[in-house]
């Protein structure tokens, strides 16, 4: 699957696009996996930018859900940004909303978590 | 109209239970619906169904899963101005009935998430009834949609 992953000072975005379904969420775990490694307290934060994600199965959510947990047990901050309707619609029914902090645009999460990188991504 | 699969439907599509085979499936899903007039929204919920069908049999299915054909048809109904598509999904996999498993608990917090239970979840909210019945060492769905 593609990855347009990019940095904002301590905020890095990862930004997957296409289908996260069974037969990518190997591939979405692993290239998942090295931001969530330095993702702890007083290091990065990470934003999922999913607005090129255009379908999530469950096996998706079970790799986000994993992912937020580590993410808590190691103090640091993960959040989702800019779903398409059709994958925000499963979050809805999976009560996903209770998991993970979403937000409507890849702006306002990086807002959330920094304001050091909210100027940097503002600067473009 | 029910979602009770009929003692006889036509295989359209046959794919290897792996899991690259599914994207076909969905692909076949979305042409063959798209021919046969199914809404757009309609189509999109039971691809959401079938990924997570075809999931259960790879993943859960067993030896006797792997080693068959999973065999999938799409059939329309009109009735009394109601329209339906009925994706038959049948194979050869360990008997697992998904109207009968129990149903996940929903999470209200990260803390209470657990990962398990979570397509039969999908598959039940995108579905407007589903059936199912185990026929000569087969599984059998019926997954319904309505317009």
């Amino acid at each position: 699957m593609e990855f347009n992953n990019r940095r904002y000072g301590e905020v890095v975005v990862v930004a997957p696009a296409g289908r996260i379904d069974h037969a990518s969420a190997e591939d979405f775990r692993l290239r998942l996996a090295p931001a969530l490694e330095h993702c702890s307290e007083g290091r990065d934060r990470v934003v999922l930018d999913f607005s090129a994600v255009e379908y999530i199965s469950s096996v998706g959510l079970r790799v986000l859900m994993l992912a937020a947990k580590q993410v808590k047990a190691q103090k640091g901050a993960i959040v989702i940004a800019a779903m398409q309707p059709v994958v925000k619609e499963i979050f809805d029914i999976s009560r996903f909303n209770y998991v993970f902090a979403a937000f409507p645009g890849l702006r306002e999460a990086v807002a959330d978590l920094s304001t050091q990188a909210l100027a940097l991504y503002d600067a473009g | 109209m029910t979602a009770t699969p009929v003692a006889e439907w036509a295989a359209e599509l046959s794919i290897r239970a792996d899991f690259a085979e599914t994207r076909r499936a969905s692909r076949w899903l979305r042409v063959t619906g798209e021919a046969r007039g199914v809404p757009e929204e309609c189509i999109t919920r039971l691809d959401h169904c079938m990924e997570e069908a075809l999931a259960n049999v790879i993943a859960h299915g067993g030896p006797g899963a792997r080693a068959a054909d999973i065999a999938i048809g799409l059939e329309v109904r009109c009735d009394a101005g109601l329209s339906a598509a009925v994706l038959n999904i049948s194979d050869a996999g360990i008997a697992f009935d998904p109207t009968r498993a129990p149903a996940p608990a929903r999470p209200g917090s990260l803390a209470e998430a657990r990962p398990g239970g979570l397509g039969i979840q999908v598959m039940r909210s995108y579905a407007d009834r589903i059936g199912y019945t185990r026929v000569a060492e087969r599984n059998r769905l019926a997954i319904m949609v309505t317009w």
